[in-house]
């Protein structure tokens, strides 16, 4: 028996396979472009594929993220927020905060110790601080986007970038190429706004540690230590910061079928 | 997501709002062929006062919820903006700001039928909401007329002290309100009318819609928050007898569905409250969308208002000293209003009287992106609601009359995580 979780998010979509013992045996991630559904459908067959399924070894699947409506075969959709937490609980249960920055939104997530949502705060109307910011800056300073992280740990010198708007924020970057400031100060500024938009976000929702980071951002070294700084704590970053919505998802749906499980058994003895 | 087919049982009285607002701007546009005077106003102003003089008189707000309701707001918009008003500006104003362009140069072809007023002799403006006062003047350039603004001071305290002296401030302020008025329509002031007018129809429409409120607290709920904030109109706008026999309807009718057992939603799962104004171009979405999710928008104060205790003290306590002194029942009920007061008094009376009396399960504050007046510290609101009362509450980045500030996946995903989180609650 198999449990799937789907995560089509603004820029990729990804799949998380779990078995009824709760233990991942498969993943898969992809772009989204122009069609979620399509999107969606590439990581499950991929993901079914890489375990040597088939989708009618699927029990119960789940779907998140914007294009939750759209993903054939789901059999529940659930929000995002919910299924990070459930995410980041199953990773790391000592979680109370999870934090996740992805393609185009943020948001703060205040988790139980049973991983049930307590409060959540999300940007609105704007990507500044969010990956697709990081993508056009990272265009450019005509840097690679992976390279990033590594590049703001060279830098030597504060500069400051505004964490307003994206575009006014890359209209700045050309005034400090300019000026002849050096790549990896610019883009450590780029880091700091973002830092300082996100913990002003989550400071919102009474954080508590420990504090996970997720998304795809949560690859960028530099993004990282910038927000550690601005909180004054260490974050729990997962091997797979992209997948946690899709395996809150997958989790969801095994905790789903458990649940019926037991209500099942509970009717037959009372039937008895 | 559910199939959108389930909809909200809409109180049938509510049907024939339309038309007494067709008919009540209609009186607004022909009222120079009948010699009256027009004044513009914006909401928080005392237009009883001009209504007692027989002036025609509508509120801005009103007439711009109207417009965005029949999802013509943009052609106004566009208009205004066009015309150097700043997309920051409360699109409230900018939709009348739009309107009165096109009517002041004499293009009233160019206006829908339905949204045509006369242009006025004059404006009244209350800074309340500050955002009016800045209408105000705007309007009086493009018209070229008189403007009244009257100033009513914030209450930083909550004392009594405080009610009384910006009570008399603004009572003084009155007083020359209706020099300016018998100089402007050239006779003098009609104080019976305006004493019927106060202590009759208001105290009545007043009486009326608190009843309502009340039944409306019951399991499931007979009337939606929707149907409340539609049912608003008349109670904004007019001071007559067909006002008061609209809301009598409203309670026989609401009487009627709790002895025939009608809900509001059949087979509600969660009562939801709304905090601040709504985007109005959005209700027939959102209260589908909600209806198929099982959610009862219960109550809030925008539309249940007359359920709460601040709105029962819409005219002051027996001893205040007035006696019949139409002037300071005016004055207190401007004064006292929640736009002029403190955080711990819009949670006591806003929020909490609605949570406890509706038995919420979750609040939605609106944040409006162009309106300072309603953006009224919704994150500490939210805090504050989960911290004591233990209920999820979410913050709803939208906008009153401006869609482009309405994004539909940032709505539903707000919405539907607030559900997730009652249930989790519930668990």
């Amino acid at each position: 028996m198999i449990f799937a979780g789907i995560d089509v998010g603004s820029l990729t979509s990804k799949c998380v396979l779990l078995d009824h013992k709760g233990k991942v045996i498969s993943s898969s991630l992809g772009l989204v472009g122009a069609q979620s559904r399509k999107a969606a459908e590439r990581v499950l067959n991929e993901a079914l594929s890489k375990a040597g399924l088939k989708l009618k070894d699927i029990r119960y699947m789940v779907s998140t993220g914007y294009g939750r409506g759209v993903v054939p075969g789901a059999n529940a959709e659930i929000t995002e927020i919910t299924c990070h937490a459930r995410g980041a609980h199953f990773l790391c249960p000592e979680v109370r905060t999870v934090i996740d920055i992805g393609g185009q939104d943020s948001k703060a997530i205040s988790v139980s110790e049973k991983g049930r949502v307590l409060a959540f705060a999300t940007n609105d109307k704007c990507a500044a601080g969010c990956g697709r910011f990081l993508e056009v800056i990272a265009n450019a300073l005509e840097v690679k986007l992976e390279d990033m992280g590594r590049l703001s740990l060279q830098s030597t010198k504060q500069l400051e970038v505004s964490s307003m708007c994206t575009v006014f924020a890359e209209s700045e970057v050309v005034g400090l190429v300019a000026a002849e400031e050096s790549v990896p100060d610019i883009v450590a500024a780029v880091h700091r706004s973002i830092a300082r938009r996100v913990r002003n976000m989550a400071m919102r929702i009474a954080l508590r540690e420990k504090v996970m980071l997720t998304g795809g951002v949560a690859k960028n070294i530099g993004v990282v230590k910038t927000l550690e700084e601005f909180l004054g704590l260490s974050l729990v970053i997962p091997e797979e910061p992209q997948l946690v919505g899709a395996l809150g998802a997958a989790v969801l749906a095994l905790e789903h079928s458990l649940n019926s499980a037991k209500a099942h058994a509970a009717n037959q003895v009372t039937e008895r | 997501m559910a199939a959108e087919q389930k909809r909200y049982n809409r109180v049938r009285c509510t049907d024939g709002i339309s038309a007494m607002m067709d008919k009540f701007y209609k009186d607004i546009l022909n009222a120079p062929s009948q010699g009256r005077k027009v004044c513009w106003c914006s909401g928080a102003s005392p237009y009883e006062m001009l209504t007692a003089q027989n002036v025609a008189n509508f509120q801005t707000e009103n007439h711009s919820a109207r417009v965005s309701s029949g999802q013509d707001h943009m052609y106004y918009i566009d208009k205004a903006e066009g015309e150097g008003w700043p997309p920051d500006t409360c699109s409230y104003t900018r939709i009348n700001v739009g309107v009165a362009l096109f009517i002041a140069r004499g293009e009233m072809d160019k206006v829908h039928p339905k949204y045509r007023v006369a242009p006025p002799d004059f404006i009244f403006a209350g800074n309340t909401c500050p955002a009016m006062t800045q209408w105000g003047e705007s309007l009086r350039r493009i018209f070229d007329v008189p403007m009244w603004e009257l100033d009513c001071p914030f209450n930083y305290d909550d004392s009594d002290e405080r009610y009384l002296e910006n009570v008399k401030y603004i009572r003084s302020q009155l007083e020359d309100f209706v020099i300016f008025i018998e100089k402007n329509t050239g006779r003098s002031y009609n104080w019976d009318s305006l004493k019927d007018i106060v202590f009759r129809r208001m105290r009545q429409v007043q009486q009326l819609r608190a009843e309502i409120a009340e039944i409306c607290k019951g399991k499931p709920a007979v009337m939606s928050q929707f149907d409340a904030m539609i049912a608003m109109g008349p109670a904004h706008m007019v001071r007559t007898d067909a006002v008061t026999e609209f809301y009598k309807k409203m309670l026989e009718e609401v009487k009627e569905r709790v002895k025939n057992g009608v809900a509001a939603l059949p087979g509600e799962r969660y009562r939801l409250m709304w905090r601040g104004n709504f985007p109005w171009y959005a209700v027939g979405r959102m209260s589908r969308w909600m209806a198929a999710n099982d959610i009862c928008l219960a109550t809030g104060a925008y539309g249940m208002g007359a359920g709460s205790p601040h709105a029962n003290r819409l005219f002051p306590p027996d001893g205040f000293g007035t006696g019949d002194d139409p002037l300071t029942f005016v004055a207190w009920n401007v004064g006292t209003r929640g736009y002029t007061r403190t955080l711990e008094f819009k949670m006591r009376e806003e929020v909490e009287e609605f949570i406890k009396g509706w038995d919420i399960d979750g609040v939605c504050l609106h944040s409006p992106r162009s309106c300072r007046l309603w953006s009224m510290q919704e994150y500490d609101m939210a805090n504050l609601i989960e911290t004591k009362y233990g209920i999820p509450a979410t913050v709803i980045e939208a906008d009153h009359t401006d869609s482009r500030y309405y994004t539909p996946s940032s709505v539903d995903l707000k919405l539907q995580a607030l559900i997730e989180g009652i249930k989790a609650r519930k668990e």
